[in-house]
């Protein structure tokens, strides 16, 4: 296969527009002279994924890829930069690898610039299909821990499974409604881990951060079910006055005394959870991302049960559930609705062994979450013990196949997206 | 094909114990906070990046059983302890380690010995031949470089080359001969003013100053200093040099805090000013001490391993940043047979077949000496230079998975596998 050609406009690793367009990419720093770097990671990618490609200030046969990091998709900037890309280019690639953009902006795209091609951190669809030919989602935060000059990753080699004090971690840094849901119930729930225990927050190695932004009101609406839930509801509501701050006690940090980055602690591109937080608890309990991913349920009579199809793309998966998977952690997450079938799908293996996994395909958020936070907290806890410290466990097996899979160059997860990257530069070169 | 890797004790653990009582582990990595070793092995890491498909087995047939010594050292009693007990336990094993290399005369004695024995140290195969059957070089440290839970690695995407204000870095930090002739050169050439250099004096608790003199005396005698009145005077202001030179250090460095040894074992990084401020890094590379001859042409010639590469020389590539190494002779042209570009574009390298250490440091630090500032810089500056697109293609052999670099080592590692499988 001939190599992919990679358009520049200024010099390659540059990206096309630049922070004073909107394009808001994390590595694109300001350098000490004061000279934004206007660095584009789409070559990191690329390498990730060993695709063979060169940079080419030739637009003939070349890619444009318009790096708008994470400008939000509904601002004025995104849609000069697209009006930009559509009047400069005959065909380009708006592209995010850092966030997801959801279906009903994006059709407006679609259809406002046929010229345009639209790839952002998303899940793809099953066997790379695409629910429209312009639309091209990607797992990139998978491959950005495939990359060195994406980010720095701390990966514990040796955590170990036999000195838990807790049940579970919830690391739930930087607020958001869905994690301001969890929290609320597990606030909201007596722990059954011990006797005369307090909450699930207290009981467990729980963080979590007030909303900072208090100008505008937090809208619940999306929530649905809320309706019938008056009191969690209002549970909610108050929580977003009580709720403080609860952060670990042993955050590792960067110290560069001369970099840019003093005293820079778990970030976008340093991804690192202190090895207590794995050591300390039998598993992770992750609050996902959620991208708004659209989805149609439908009773299938042949298999009596519901099936999702998702439309535009799968859950969203980001550090939260890669992280804990690298370092060998049991991990279960508060997600869209199959997430765990999506993992489970691109080749992870879920940990059914220990968890009940029926929540999973509840569509309402609410009781999807209430459901887990019962399951989890009616565990087990001395099987869950004794699965994590047993090598031969079917857990620790799948730890291992987890890890497998994410660190080895050549597994089926590696293999799958190199193949849905490249279908997709086809159909563009196709278009 | 799926490779098994037998266990012992439990999957990702060495099958023997890394450590001794109150002792720290010979594997990097692999003690927690309390310095207490956690008997992990690193192999299946190497497996990993090159993408080669394995799973761990604890039965021994059709098993490659791998005992990982570390940085045992293979001079030491120890070593010979665990081959022997190796060679007694297992129909036949491999003693490896991806951390360092080995010399051969040391490797020929154990393999006589050890029938059953295969040795695979952190060295660089000879191009196209292997001088032992049982011998299996294999240059870990690329290996290492890309692997997650080998190290934390902190690498700058980008560098801005608008900002070079000096010549040369050159980091000699951790006293070895190598750096401390490396240093005497450039100081005797005062072409360690206004560069950025790291220097640590040797160990004085580990080393009387004596000795330390008396291994230079050697040293410039092993590359002819009795015949040559330079590099007899060269000799005398090493000497002196170990008296007076005291630690430099970068000002400012970067830390992992608070300090846990688990994860400040393999943290690598430089500050950003390191690459930013200098126009090259001159690297003094770690040296094998590989065995060469002269053939009857009189072109040397490696029988064991090539030239070693170690994360010295790929931290600098890897970053974007030029480079320039005293190495083992021909250490440039080893770079070139994995594939990367040396910056012959910058300097003459035809120093780099220079056998003589001595002639070679010599040379290197005239290079570096003659070398115009204003030209380096004007060969970063302009994105289109050849420089340019050196750097670049180096990234892509580093960081690109399927790179001629990444393919040949994948080919030459499941050779020797299957060879090991076939003894």
């Amino acid at each position: 296969m001939t190599p992919i050609k990679v358009f520049y406009n200024k010099e390659p690793n540059k990206n096309i527009v630049s922070a004073k367009d909107g394009a808001d990419v994390w590595h694109d720093i300001v350098l000490s002279d004061g000279v934004q770097s206007d660095y584009t990671g789409i070559g990191d990618i690329l390498n990730t994924l060993g695709i063979d490609f060169e940079w080419s200030d030739d637009l003939k046969g070349s890619i444009p890829f318009i790096n708008v990091g994470s400008l939000s998709h509904r601002s004025s900037k995104f849609y000069k930069i697209c009006e930009y890309a559509n009047m400069n280019y005959d065909k380009a690639i708006i592209l995010s690898t850092q966030e997801p953009w959801q279906k009903n902006i994006l059709d407006k795209f679609l259809k406002t610039f046929d010229n345009l091609f639209f790839m952002d951190c998303s899940t793809h669809l099953y066997d790379a299909q695409q629910y429209h030919k312009r639309y091209m989602p990607f797992p990139f935060l998978l491959t950005k821990f495939g990359s060195l000059k994406s980010q720095i990753t701390v990966v514990h080699p040796n955590i170990t499974y036999n000195n838990q004090i807790k049940a579970f971690n919830c690391l739930m840094n930087n607020w958001r409604p869905d994690k301001h849901v969890l929290f609320t119930m597990l606030k909201n729930t007596v722990s059954n881990f011990k006797h005369d225990a307090g909450d699930l927050v207290e009981e467990n190695m729980v963080t979590y951060r007030k909303r900072r932004d208090e100008s505008t009101p937090v809208n619940f609406s999306y929530l649905n079910k809320l309706d019938e839930d008056r009191e969690f509801l209002r549970k909610l509501e108050n929580g977003l006055h009580t709720f403080e701050d609860l952060q670990l006690e042993n955050e590792v940090y960067l110290n560069d005394t001369l970099g840019f980055m003093k005293n820079r602690h778990f970030d976008c591109t340093f991804r690192i959870i202190p090895e207590h937080v794995f050591n300390d608890t039998y598993f992770t309990l992750v609050c996902e991302s959620f991208s708004g991913s659209e989805f149609s349920k439908d009773f299938d009579p042949i298999e009596q049960g519901d099936i999702i199809n998702y439309i535009d793309s799968r859950p969203y998966i980001t550090e939260k559930t890669i992280l804990p998977m690298l370092n060998g952690h049991p991990w279960i997450s508060y997600a869209e609705i199959g997430f765990h079938e999506t993992m489970k799908e691109l080749g992870f293996q879920i940990h059914d062994e220990l968890f009940d996994m029926s929540f999973d395909n509840n569509n309402c958020l609410i009781e999807r979450a209430q459901s887990l936070v019962t399951m989890v907290n009616n565990l087990n806890y001395e099987n869950i013990a004794t699965q994590v410290k047993d090598y031969k466990s079917e857990t620790r097996q799948k730890i291992l196949h987890n890890q497998n899979l994410i660190l080895n160059k050549n597994s089926r997860l590696w293999i799958e997206l190199e193949y849905t990257m490249i279908k997709y530069l086809r159909v563009f070169n196709e278009f | 094909m799926s490779f098994k890797l037998f266990y012992n004790i439990a999957p990702t653990k060495n099958t023997i114990s890394n450590a001794e009582p109150n002792e720290l582990s010979f594997i990097w990595n692999d003690n927690d906070n309390f310095g207490i070793s956690l008997g992990r092995t690193d192999i299946h890491d190497m497996f990993d990046v090159l993408g080669m498909d394995y799973e761990w087995s604890e039965s021994e047939k059709d098993s490659l059983v791998f005992v990982n010594v570390g940085s045992i050292s293979h001079q030491s009693e120890r070593f010979e302890q665990v081959v022997k007990e190796t060679s007694e336990k297992y129909k036949k094993a491999i003693i490896y380690t991806s951390q360092e290399p080995w010399q051969l005369n040391y490797i020929e004695k154990i393999l006589d010995k050890y029938e059953n024995i295969i040795l695979m140290d952190n060295s660089v195969p000879v191009e196209g031949k292997q001088l032992l059957d049982r011998y299996k070089p294999f240059p870990f440290m690329i290996l290492r470089m890309l692997s997650i839970p080998s190290n934390i690695m902190m690498v700058y995407p980008q560098l801005n080359y608008n900002r070079i204000k000096q010549k040369f870095n050159c980091l000699l930090w951790n006293w070895r001969i190598e750096k401390h002739i490396c240093l005497s050169y450039l100081k005797k050439k005062k072409i360690d003013i206004n560069n950025v250099i790291t220097y640590k004096k040797y160990n004085e608790d580990l080393i009387a100053q004596d000795n330390v003199i008396k291994r230079i005396e050697e040293f410039f005698k092993g590359w002819g200093s009795e015949h040559d009145e330079d590099k007899k005077q060269m000799m005398n202001y090493s000497k002196k040099l170990i008296s007076s030179l005291e630690d430099l250090n970068l000002v400012d460095d970067i830390k992992l805090e608070p300090i846990f040894p688990s994860i400040n074992s393999s943290f690598r990084a430089l500050p950003r000013c390191v690459y930013e401020s200098t126009a090259f890094s001159l690297v003094c590379e770690s040296f094998s001490g590989s065995s060469w001859d002269f053939d009857e042409n009189q072109q040397a010639y490696f029988k064991d391993s090539q030239a070693f590469i170690t994360e010295k020389t790929l931290f600098p590539l890897m970053n974007g940043h030029p480079w320039l190494t005293f190495g083992e002779h021909d250490f440039h042209k080893a770079m070139e047979s994995y594939g990367f570009r040396v910056h012959d574009e910058l300097f003459d390298m035809s120093f780099d077949s220079e056998t003589n250490t001595l002639n070679r440091i010599e040379q290197i630090t005239n290079i570096v000496k003659d070398t115009d500032l204003e030209f380096l810089s004007k060969s970063l500056i302009n994105n289109k230079s050849e420089t340019h697109k050196k750097i670049l293609h180096n990234k892509y052999q580093m960081f690109n998975k399927n790179s001629f670099l990444w393919k040949k080592l994948k080919l030459q590692f499941t050779k020797y596998m299957d060879e090991i499988l076939e003894l």
